[in-house]
Parts: C-alpha cells; structure tokens; sequence
C-alpha cells in the first residue's frame, strides 16, 4: 500500500550500525583505560570551578539522572584534585583543665596526633611511677613528719600545759567519752564527790567553780585554735607537694615542650597540663594515706585523674600525602557532626573528653565530603547540621537531643572546630530544583551545579572513548575485555537506550548492569572474552525475564480478547501505539482507538477523561485536534457536531499526547465516513496547525505493532506511521529490519496529518483550491461536506416552524 | 628473736572509745602467738563519773569545740557505747587470730584496776589515755623499748623487736648504762632474720620524766617490764596518764 507520494523508509535509515572497522582493538585490554570519564564536560568544567574557587558558599551540587555515574566521576576528579593538595592537619580534643565541661581543640600538622598521644599517654605512664615516688621518698615523708609532729606538738602542748595548770589548781584534766572536761580534786588528790563538794563552805565552792571556770575558757580557746592549726599544716602540706610535683612534673614535661617547640598549641597545653599536675598533685601520691592533721584521705591514683591528661585524637592523617575525599554512605545527624559517647558506671551514663568521636566533618575537614543528596535529606536533621556547618564554617558536636532542647542534663560542649571544606552533594535534577526553589539556603551554600547530562554525541571519537569507559568498567568490576565487536553492540544498545541513534545513554549503572550479564554468559561458555553474541544474549534475556506481561497481551491479541486489526479497512477506527513501562523494561503495545460523530454542539467527548483514565497530557491533544478541525472545516458554518474519542480496551491511565494524530485521523476517517486500512498503526502528536511533532519510544512502538502483525503474519502491507522527526531515534531490532529489507513490513515517516491521512486512507487528503472549497472527492471536502450538513442540520432542528408548516399541521 | 614463750593471758587495758584498731590487732597477734587468751578490761573512768554529778561540770566536744552540761546519764550511756565499739572490735580482731576474748566493763581508776586485775597476764597493753587525738596513721615512729637485764627484759625485748617487725619500723632502746649495750647488741644482732635498725638511748637522767620526754618525742608504742623501776609502781599511772602512745608491759 505505497504510493510514490510516501515512500517507506529504507531499512538504512532504521539503524545507526557501529562501524566495526573502527574499532581498531581486538579487545579493550590493548586500550589505554587511565580515563573513565566519558563526556560530561559542562559537569567537569563545574567540578574544576566549584573546586578550585576559595569563596564561602561555593559547595557542589552535582545533579543528573540516576545511574549517569555522578558518584564515579565526582570520586575520581575529587582524588585528582586531592592529590595536588597538601594534607589536611589533626585535630586533637583535649581536656580543658579550666572547665571540664568544655574540651579543648588543638589543630596540628599532619602525623603529629598520633605522635602526641603516644608521647601524653607515656607522660602519664611516667607520672604513675614518679609521682608516687617521690611521694614515698624518705625525704618527703621526713618533711611531712616533721610538719605534722609540729602541729601534733604544738596541740599536746597546749593540752599538756593545761592540765599541768589544772593540776597545780587542783583540778584534773579528764578525758570524756566525746570531749574534755575539768574535776576538782580534794587535798587528797581524788576527784571530789558531790556529797563532799556539798560540804564545802559557799566561798570554797565558789573558789571551785571559777577555778574550772577559768580553766575551761582556756580549753575552750586551745579547741577554737586547733582547726586554725590544722590548717597552717594543710598549707605546709600542699606547699611541699607542689615542690615535690614542680620539680618532678616540670623535668617530664620539659623535654615534650622541646619535642614540640614547632607546635604551639601543643607546647600551651603542656604549660596547662603542668599546672593542672601541680595543683592536683595529691592525687598522685598513690597511698592510702591518712593523716589526722589534715583529715584528707587519698585512694592511690584514680584512673580518671591519669586520663585526664590524655588526648583524643579525633582526626589524624597519620602518612596521608593528600587532601581527605570522604565519602558518607549513612550521612547521618551522629555520623556527620561526630557525637559524644557515654559509659554506664555504676547505673550512672558518664562521659568525659576521651569519649568525644568525630565525625564526617572532622574527617573531611580541608578536603572534600561527598554525600548522596537524597540520603542525607532522609537523615533526621542531617541537612540542618550541614547546613549549619557549612554557613557558620565550624563544626560542633552536641547531641540531637541536646541541639532539639530535650535534654538538659549537663554534658561536654566541645570547642567547635573551624571548618575548611568542599561539600559535593549528589542527586537528581529535580531534588536540585526543589532545594533551590524551597530552601532560601541552598542557593548561598551550593552555588555551583554540575550537571550530569545522560548522553552524549555519537560519533566515532566518542564511540572509541566508550570503549575506553567499558574496557575500564570491566577491569574495575573483574569482567573479561569485550572484543571490539561486544563493544559495537553495546554502543549501538547504548543509542538505543537513548532512544537516539545520534546519542550514546551515560547511564552507567545500566551498562554495567549488561556488562555484568554478558560476562556472565561468556564466562558459562567458557570464553575469556565478552563478544557480541554475549552482549545480544544478556539484552534478550533481560528481556525475556521481564516480559510476561508483553507475552500475555500480544497472546490476548492473536486470539482476539483484545481486538486489533493488522488487515481490511474500517471508518472511525485506527491503530495507535502506546508505550507500558513496568519498570526496567519497555515495550510498544497497539491500542485501537474508534471516533463517531453525529448532529451536536461542537462538543468533543474525550472517553478516557470523562472516565478520569486519561491524563492532563492526553486531553491537551485532544482539544489541541479539536481546535485543528474547528479551524480548517466548515469555516462558516457553526461547528455542529458531537464526536467522542475512545481507546478500546484500555482500562489503565493514559496520558501523552502520542496518539494524538491517531485521534484525528480516526475523526477525520468518521466525519468523512472514509475508512481506514487497518494494516497500519500511527503515532505521533500534532499541533493545531496539523503538523506532526515527535514522540517518545518509537522504537518500542514500531516493535509493538511488528510483533502483532508478525504473530498474525506478515503481509507486506502492514507498516508504521511515524513522525519525521522520530526517523533520527530509530534504532530498531535486527528482526524488525529484516522484514523491512524483505518488504513485508514498512515504516513512514510523516510531516503532517494530510500525509497520515493520504496513506491511511489511500485518498488525497485535500488543499482548498482557489473557490475555497476542498477539491471533490478529497478526504477533507467529505469532513466539510459532513460537517456543513451537521449544521444545516442543526439549523432547521432549532429553527421555529414556519406558519405554513403549521396550516399544514 | 628467741622462742616464743607461751603464755596464759594477756590484757588489754581500754580507756574510752577505740582510738586505735592497729592495737586491737598487736594484741590478738601478740597472743595469738602465744597461744594466750585475750582478756580486755574496759575502765569506766570513777572520777568522771564523780564530776559528772558536780553543777558546774561542763565537757567540751572534741570535735567542735562546743561546751555542754557534763550529765552523768548522758556520760553513762556514751561509756557503754564505747565499750560495746572496743567489744565488736576486738571480736573482729580475734576472730582473725582465731582466738578467745573476753571483756570485762570495770569502773574506778585506770592503773590500780589493771593492777589488781592483771596478776597473772603475761602481758599487759595500756591503750593510750592521753586526752589530745589520738594518731589514726599507722606510725613511722620507732617502737622504744626500757630495757632491764633479766629474763623479763629479754622477753620484753623479743616483743619490741616483733612489734617493729609488723609496724615496719626501728627500735629505739634506753639503757641505764653503757655497759649493757654491746651485749644487746650482740642478742638482737644473733636474732635470725633480724634487720631492724637499732638506736640506743642513754640519758644522763634515768627517770620517768626523762623516759616520757624522750617516748613523746615520737613513739609508736612503749614496751617495759614490770621490774623495771622507771616504769612499774606509781610510774606506771604517770606513764599511762602521759604517753602519746600505748604502753606494753611484760611480766
């Protein structure tokens, strides 16, 4: 069914073939695979600004479509870059002998944690042992003898010179079971008795009474002078041990002040830690020892007074040459900022500065941290604290409990460290849009986009770098090379999936996936190497996994359930293509879609959205067909028909506005009452100017339509009509080919709806000639005929009788 | 050291509230050793329970300082406290030892109650009496020993040197004369396993005033024996009343 007006397209034009011949490898292990990187060069060129510009607030937001290797690509180029830049420094918690609460930050060159905390933790090894010997030295425990005999001298004397004083007034000093207290004593040296004291005459009493008197104001200023006493040798005490902890602290420290002269943040915490050592000194007696003059008691050295002295080194870089690239797969709120860990003791949660962990931040701190966009944005307030980070340049640890006021109970505020960092954030176009649009922070802390486009130009420089990109994809992944003809396959399958023959898909998490199967059946068949047959069975079989639904229909189809029409000719009714993606996989199915018409208000029924089955996409093309009738018939007349649009059998949501010549043309076929050859099936979108505009999975479409006419068998008249400007994305099946070079099966491309309708009807859709009117016998003076009568129709039904009429009546 | 003579009892005379467990724990080994019964005398001090019934008698609180009426009820309750504490704590202490004690509560005067109750001990502790705070450290003052010739001398010698051997600590030694010294010397130098360092003490004035000069200069604890004539009798009483430290007399 050809007419030399619409030619077929040559089955040339159906493929866009690799040129083997220029493949010049037997396979990719002879390439050179040092760059992976295939295209991308607006996103490179962001990577390389966003990078190199040292301003607040330019951080990446690198964006494409899953799969299009964003991660890979950012990974690389962040090592590259990392490697020009010097090491980032170690951070070092330390405690804050001031306020413990708050732990101190030391910021040192690169290696020099580790070395510190090994050289703190023999500090406080050394102290364990010195300390507590000098403290049982005999020196020292002569000179705390000495101060506390001259206190315990000083009191026996007051109390010995007392009771002497007493003694010589007959009174005695008595011991009480909890204190003191004075007794008369008779000529004969006993302690006089009440019946005696009795007898005693009012002025001997009286003598008594201010004899003891007199005695226990005495007592009672020694008692008062005591804690006085107790003091002076507490300070004795203290003075000494810190002349015992200087000279000792001050030997061990000096020689780490020298270590770390070029240090001084190190050297300032040192001058603390002596201090702190000093003026806790008595911790590190190491004895149990008790001392009544003073009344303090010491329990040998606690392991907490050692630890406090040791470091935490958070981030160390220990022999990194290079600036850190971190990559946070869990870019949670804990994970990011670091937290601080408690231990349970004694049903207590304790924690102190050794149990601060750092996080991401910390890690990445003056280099780069890459993090997936729609994972942090999943994290409870993860994106806050980035936020947060980035806009303050510091990084802080707190809890979430502590940060969303929850908790109050007292904790460890970190100091903050400043923050020096490039943050690349991965995701999806649209989650960048929305940031943008929703997040009046975004735009000032991600101000450079790198945009992963999805594909590239086909051409044979870009062909050989894909094969450089898949010989590395398989050397990283363990596959065995492709041979040149595997690579072939896989580029023309990667214009497919672009559903362009000019273009190559970038999705690299689907070409690995068919990197991956090929190899599998390679490997099954006991090859070293991938070819192309390997590569077409991984495509079939990918297929094949996926196509029960396919199966069912096209099954429901050649036993008439679902009815489609490969042959006669029927007005009103046409094949359109339509598109099922379940998910991975894709495929054409042809749907019949039927018009009628009759007398009305120029009302078109769209079915599918009076049964809300049709999308808003769907019903645009309706009314955009309508708004083309309304403008090219019956000009002058009143537009006077009621026509409705359905798609049989469909039951599921349709939307797009592919079938929208389809509609037309089964319109047209209706109103002009010309029936269509039901051999072809069309698809496209039109504008109201009648043109036909391109549409998404002609590929599949075509398939579709061929698998049915194949099921029923080819006749050689059934073909495809498809929109122009889709021929450039063909890219169809080997099988789909064949028939086309065999002449049993034929695709036309189509510029505008009077070419669909000539071919569809096999009659010359029409051009008004010079009256105006269509040329007799045209598809459109029939539509015009139609619709002229429509409205004379509708005229003489509304018009009032006339009286004659009535007479007659 | 020479064998340890088995003895029938040692007593442990208390006065007042425990100021010393170490002491509890010297007498239960000490008669443990000696395969001897513990017998503890606690004195209820007659003459403060004589004043206690006096109107202007008032104690002071050793602690704080503060003055209150001296009320014999009061003082009597606080003295059976204080003997059940000592009994509790010498339980404590035989238990150890895996020895017997008994505790006998006796009022009246500290010294001549002990004297009249001890006739048979082989050893008699006097806890100190001395109304300052007692030392709760375990002492690096030496152990001082009064040295008599004799057969008691010898084994109150045998007891300073055991007593310095726990108390990790010298032995201060006062003689009345030279001449003992090189042979004492000689004994505690033959005594095997022996390294306590030794001083003597020689003082011009050989009499209780200069013995408690000298012991409360810093001593851990006194040993004498009961024939010695600067420490038996009424100096027994002054030493007791005086000494900042206990007093062990061997018989």
């Amino acid at each position: 069914m050809t007419d030399k007006k619409h030619e077929p397209l040559p089955p040339s034009a159906l493929y866009a073939a690799c040129d083997r011949t220029k493949l010049s490898f037997a396979d990719t292990s002879e390439l050179d695979l040092s760059d992976g990187i295939l295209g991308q060069q607006r996103a490179l060129d962001a990577l390389g600004f966003g990078t190199g510009i040292d301003s607040h607030g330019y951080n990446i937001f690198a964006m494409g479509a899953p799969g299009t290797g964003k991660f890979a690509t950012v990974k690389e180029v962040l090592d590259q870059i990392a490697a020009t830049r010097p090491p980032a420094p170690d951070w070092v918690y330390v405690n804050n002998f001031e306020d413990p609460h708050k732990p101190g930050i030391l910021k040192l060159s690169p290696g020099y944690g580790a070395r510190l905390r090994k050289d703190l933790e023999q500090l406080v090894e050394d102290l364990g042992t010195v300390l507590p010997a000098a403290f049982q030295s005999e020196d020292y425990q002569s000179r705390i003898e000495k101060i506390e005999q001259e206190f315990t001298h000083r009191r026996d004397q007051a109390f010995e010179s007392l009771a002497a004083e007493a003694s010589q007034q007959r009174v005695r000093f008595l011991s009480t079971p909890t204190g003191f207290a004075f007794a008369p004593l008779n000529t004969e040296g006993k302690v006089i008795d009440p019946e005696s004291f009795e007898k005693l005459t009012e002025s001997e009493q009286q003598h008594i009474e201010e004899t003891v008197g007199a005695l226990q104001k005495k007592l009672q200023r020694i008692i008062r002078e005591i804690p006085k006493w107790q003091k002076e040798v507490r300070d004795g005490v203290r003075l000494l041990e810190r002349e015992i902890g200087s000279l000792e602290v001050g030997h061990l420290v000096s020689a780490y002040k020298k270590k770390y002269q070029d240090q001084p943040a190190v050297v300032e915490h040192l001058i603390a830690v002596e201090n702190d050592i000093v003026d806790h000194v008595r911790e590190f007696r190491g004895e149990q020892t008790q001392t009544a003059a003073i009344g303090a008691e010491s329990a040998g050295i606690q392991k907490e007074t050692l630890s406090r002295y040791r470091i935490n080194v958070i981030v160390e870089h220990g022999s990194d040459s290079a600036a850190p690239v971190i990559y946070q797969d869990l870019p949670s709120f804990g994970n990011l900022t670091g937290r601080v860990e408690h231990r349970a003791q004694m049903g207590m949660l304790l924690t102190d500065f050794t149990l601060i962990k750092g996080g991401d931040l910390h890690r990445a701190n003056g280099g780069y941290l890459v993090l997936d966009a729609h994972r942090l944005l999943f994290q409870p307030f993860a994106w806050d604290c980035l936020k947060r980070a980035l806009r303050s340049r510091l990084v802080h640890i707190e809890s979430m409990e502590k940060s969303l006021g929850l908790m109050s109970t007292i904790s460890l505020e970190p100091e903050p460290i400043p923050l020096d960092i490039k943050v690349v954030l991965t995701g999806e176009r649209m989650l960048y849009y929305l940031l943008k649009a929703y997040d009046p922070e975004f735009s000032d802390l991600f101000k450079v986009v790198a945009d992963f486009d999805e594909r590239v130009n086909r051409d044979e420089d870009t062909e050989f770098a894909f094969a450089r990109l898949l010989g590395r994809m398989s050397n990283n992944d363990d596959l065995p090379p492709l041979t040149s003809d595997a690579v072939a396959r896989v580029v023309e399958q990667a214009s497919r999936m672009t559903e362009d023959s000019s273009k190559l898909s970038t999705r690299l998490r689907d070409l690995s996936e068919l990197l991956h199967e090929a190899a599998h059946y390679a490997r099954m068949d006991g090859r070293e190497r991938v070819d192309a047959t390997d590569v077409q069975r991984a495509i079939d079989e990918k297929i094949h996994r996926h196509d029960r639904v396919r199966d069912y229909l096209f099954d429901a189809i050649k036993r008439g359930a679902i009815k489609i029409a490969t042959e006669g000719e029927r007005v009103g009714q046409i094949n359109a293509l339509s598109v099922l993606d379940l998910g991975g996989f894709s495929f054409g199915q042809p749907s019949r879609i039927t018009a009628t018409h009759r007398m009305g208000d120029g009302t078109l029924v769209d079915i599918q959205r009076e049964t809300e089955l049709g999308g808003s996409i769907h019903t645009r093309g309706v009314l955009i067909l309508a708004g083309y009738l309304r403008s090219n018939f019956a000009l002058s007349c009143p537009f006077s028909v009621s026509a409705s649009l359905v798609f049989e059998q469909s039951y599921g949501m349709v939307d797009g506005d592919s079938a929208s010549l389809a509609e037309l043309c089964a319109l047209l076929s209706s109103l002009g009452g010309v029936p269509i050859h039901q051999q072809f099936a069309i698809t496209g979108s039109i504008n109201q100017l009648g043109e036909v505009q391109a549409i998404g999975g002609v590929n599949q479409k075509i398939e579709g339509f061929f698998d049915v006419c194949n099921n029923f068998g080819l006749t050689g008249e059934q073909a495809v009509i498809i929109p122009s400007s889709n021929v450039g994305h063909l890219m169809l099946r080997e099988d789909v080919r064949n028939a086309v070079s065999n002449n049993t099966f034929s695709i036309y491309p189509v510029q505008h709806v009077n070419d669909a309708i000539e071919l569809l009807t096999g009659i010359t859709a029409g051009v008004r000639i010079d009256n105006g009117d269509y040329p007799a016998g045209s598809v459109y003076a029939r539509v015009e005929q139609m619709l002229i009568e429509l409205a004379l129709a509708r005229r003489d039904f509304t018009s009032p009788p006339s009286p004659n009429e009535d007479e007659q009546t | 050291m020479n064998q340890i003579r088995t003895i029938a009892r040692v007593v442990i005379a208390v006065y007042g509230p425990p100021r010393n467990s170490n002491l509890f724990e010297t007498a239960a080994r000490l008669a443990a050793r000696r395969r001897a019964c513990l017998d503890a005398i606690f004195i209820e001090d007659s003459d403060l329970l004589d004043v206690a019934l006096l109107p202007f008698s008032h104690e002071f609180d050793r602690s704080s300082g503060v003055m209150r009426k001296l009320e014999r009820p009061r003082v009597e309750r606080e003295l059976r406290s204080d003997a059940d504490q000592v009994r509790r704590q010498l339980e404590s202490s035989c238990h150890r030892e895996n020895i017997t004690v008994s505790m006998e509560v006796v009022r009246g005067r500290l010294v001549s109650v002990v004297q009249e109750t001890s006739t048979t001990a082989g050893i008699v502790i006097f806890d100190q009496t001395n109304p300052g705070w007692a030392s709760l450290r375990r002492s690096t003052a030496p152990i001082w020993l009064v040295y008599s010739a004799g057969e008691t001398g010898n084994r109150a010698m045998d007891i300073a040197l055991e007593l310095c051997a726990e108390y990790q600590t010298g032995l201060n030694i006062i003689l009345p004369t030279d001449s003992d010294k090189v042979r004492v010397l000689q004994d505690i130098e033959d005594t095997p396993g022996n390294n306590i360092p030794v001083r003597f003490q020689i003082p011009g004035n050989y009499d209780t005033d200069t013995l408690l000069h000298l012991a409360n200069t810093g001593c851990t604890a006194l040993v004498t024996d009961q024939g010695n004539p600067i420490t038996c009798g009424k100096s027994t009483h002054r030493l007791v009343n005086s000494l900042r430290c206990p007093l062990i007399v061997v018989a």
